[in-house]
């Protein structure tokens, strides 16, 4: 692939992802799992495409300005660690596992394992700013969450991978 | 259905460790569940909200009634109405509740706030 | 081994803590405030019987007793127009309560300040101060002499007064509450309605068995400035601070002073009284606010009375009948045992 055409794909994704984070916000997930920092993880299925179509460090960058744009949005300073620590800490996961992706693992079983990895990483920056380890209480049930929400976030992803193939890029 | 989405037997090795984690960090909690500060927010009959408090954590729930709205405010381990367009403005002024035990009420909107957990003080308080 | 004896450790723990104990509450709304109402047996059946009871009752007295009901029987005897009007045994009783404590505390106490609260506006959208000329001719209605009792349930109202038993409905409440705890064998119950606290039996909840009630800071509701434990015993607060409106810098509450027409300007922020009668406890909380500190307490002393006094200058007295009941805690919001 073409720089140009690279940073282009870097810019429009992070777009995408943004648009998907600010998205998530209304549904309102917290109403039905009655806990902090849940939520839908749509912008994983960015995470994971860019980690597929270009590389770690793109993907690190589209994860970076995409968690800073949108605690500017959203006017969340606490907020901004917790997801930059979760959305690092998924990247990494999900680049340890993608080599064996369609041989051990599926892009959906992939994805959960982000989805996890995110809240381990949103909690584990909570302990840090936070200095209370009352926090871990919430990783359970949002582990759980993880499971079925990083399943359909998967399928996404692979549907859109799917579909991609068809298009030259 | 599972079979369509192409899983993969590593896919039920990330299932097990993550569910592993779940329990591993549950556990501590599960031997002392009943003691955690918890925000109760109910309107009428129907839990609007419950959720268990922890230093940081920030979050604002507006309620809105038939006539009257209310925003209340979750901060950190304390919890109080910081808006309500009510003429008596009563669950305003009851202030900023901190201990198990302690509740706030918007009569006009059938708003009751209240904290739960263990080392309740009081049993009731007259006002 | 390690999993059987997890399981006797959590079965002795389930036995410690439940003890065979069955709890049940309620929370609704009743006579114009938030009630709640919590049940502890030895039975689930018991406990969730005795709260519904609870609540049926409740709502029942609301019914008869409001004055903001047009169907309630006080709505009718208002309506009359100066005529004798039959109601129930119940409410008759009532009546005739508030009468006697309008007589006991010199109208300190007064169940017919009703047009002045009306005039006042206290509770809607527009409260105001009125003319003096509107407080003389509301004053020309209110007065406990003009409810006279008949024999059979008959009662009329004279020159125009209005009945309101507002100021004893939630204690009337919580005796009937008291009532039928007394009825039902080996029950604790904690009953909140609004401002009146009923710790009836044990409370499984605290080592000595007692109630520990807590009194509202007039500054921070949420907050105590003293505390009191009973057992079979009310406990009821009346403050400044639950209605009122600011007018030119003033405060004005809902608590009327009968002879002035204005809100009772005592030099009180609330009063407390711990009564095993709750509807007399009701009464006296609004008679002792306006009696102002020195006539309260001494009303108190020569009555026996357990009363905590809060003033405006964060001072806090309570009557010797108190005795070892209470406890300060003001000290943190810069309170002063005064006592």
């Amino acid at each position: 692939m073409k720089l140009s055409k690279r940073i282009a794909l870097c810019g429009l994704l992070t777009a995408t992802a943004l648009v998907l984070s600010l998205v998530e916000k209304m549904f309102p997930l917290q109403a039905v799992v009655p806990i902090p920092g849940v939520k839908l993880g749509l912008a994983n299925v960015v995470t994971l495409f860019a980690l597929h179509e270009l590389g770690i460090r793109e993907t690190a960058a589209i994860v970076f300005v995409r968690v800073t744009l949108a605690s500017v949005f959203m006017g969340s300073v606490t907020g901004f660690l917790f997801s930059l620590f979760g959305g690092i800490l998924a990247l990494f996961v999900m680049r340890l596992l993608l080599p064996r992706e369609g041989s051990w693992f599926s892009t959906p079983g992939i994805s959960v394992a982000g989805a996890a990895a995110h809240n381990v990483g949103q909690i584990g920056a909570a302990i840090l700013v936070l200095g209370t380890t009352d926090v871990i209480g919430y990783l359970p049930l949002l582990l759980l969450a993880a499971v079925p929400l990083g399943l359909a976030t998967g399928a996404v992803c692979a549907a859109v991978l799917g579909h991609l193939k068809k298009l030259p890029i | 259905m599972l079979r369509k989405f192409g899983l993969r037997p590593g896919d039920w090795a990330i299932f097990a460790c993550v569910l592993a984690l779940a329990a591993a960090a549950g556990l501590p909690f599960l031997f002392a569940p009943a003691g955690a500060l918890t925000c109760e927010i109910m309107q009428d009959d129907t839990l609007v909200r419950r959720v268990v408090l922890a230093e940081g954590y920030h979050d604002t729930i507006t309620i809105k009634g038939e006539t009257v709205t209310n925003v209340i405010e979750i901060d950190g381990k304390t919890v109080h109405f910081a808006q309500s367009d009510c003429p008596d403005q009563v669950c305003v002024r009851t202030g900023t509740l901190t201990r198990a035990g302690q509740l706030a009420v918007c009569l006009p909107n059938r708003v009751v706030v209240r904290l739960i957990g263990a080392g309740q003080e009081f049993d009731a308080v007259a006002s | 081994m390690k999993t059987r004896w997890l399981a006797g450790l959590a079965a002795a723990a389930a036995l410690l803590a439940g003890c065979g104990r069955a709890e049940s509450s309620s929370d609704f709304y009743a006579m114009d405030t938030f009630m709640s109402v919590t049940v502890y047996g030895s039975k689930q059946e018991t406990a969730q019987a005795l709260t519904t009871s609870i609540e049926q009752e409740i709502n029942a007295l609301d019914r008869a007793l409001s004055r903001h009901r047009t169907e309630s029987e006080i709505s009718a005897l208002n309506a009359a127009e100066g005529m004798v009007v039959t109601v129930s045994d119940e409410t008759y009783a009532a009546i005739e309560r508030a009468v006697q404590f309008a007589e006991w505390t010199d109208g300190a106490y007064d169940p017919t300040t009703a047009p002045l609260s009306d005039l006042w506006g206290i509770g809607t959208e527009a409260p105001a101060v009125p003319a003096q000329a509107d407080i003389d001719d509301a004053l020309t209605r209110v007065g406990w002499q003009n409810i006279e009792l008949f024999p059979d349930n008959r009662v009329c109202l004279h020159n125009g007064a209005q009945l309101d038993l507002g100021g004893i409905g939630k204690g009337w409440a919580t005796d009937k509450v008291h009532a039928l705890c007394a009825d039902t064998l080996g029950v604790s119950v904690l009953a909140r309605l609004g401002g009146n606290i009923l710790g009836y039996g044990e409370n499984p909840n605290s080592k000595e068995g007692t109630w520990n009630i807590g009194v509202a800071d007039p500054d921070d509701q949420a907050n105590v400035v003293a505390a009191v434990a009973v057992r079979d015993e009310s406990v009821v607060t009346s403050g400044d601070y639950e209605r009122f409106f600011e007018q030119d810098g003033r405060r004005y509450h809902h608590i009327f002073d009968p002879e002035t027409g204005y809100p009772a300007d005592s030099g009180l922020r609330s009063v407390t009284v711990v009564s095993a009668d709750s509807t007399e406890a009701d009464a006296l909380t609004t008679a002792l606010f306006v009696m102002g500190l020195d006539k309260g307490m001494a009303f108190a002393r020569e009555h026996e009375l357990k009363a905590i006094f809060v003033t405006s200058d964060k001072q806090i007295y309570t009557s010797p009948a108190m005795g070892a009941q209470y406890t300060f805690r003001g000290e943190t919001a810069g309170y002063t045992d005064a006592s």
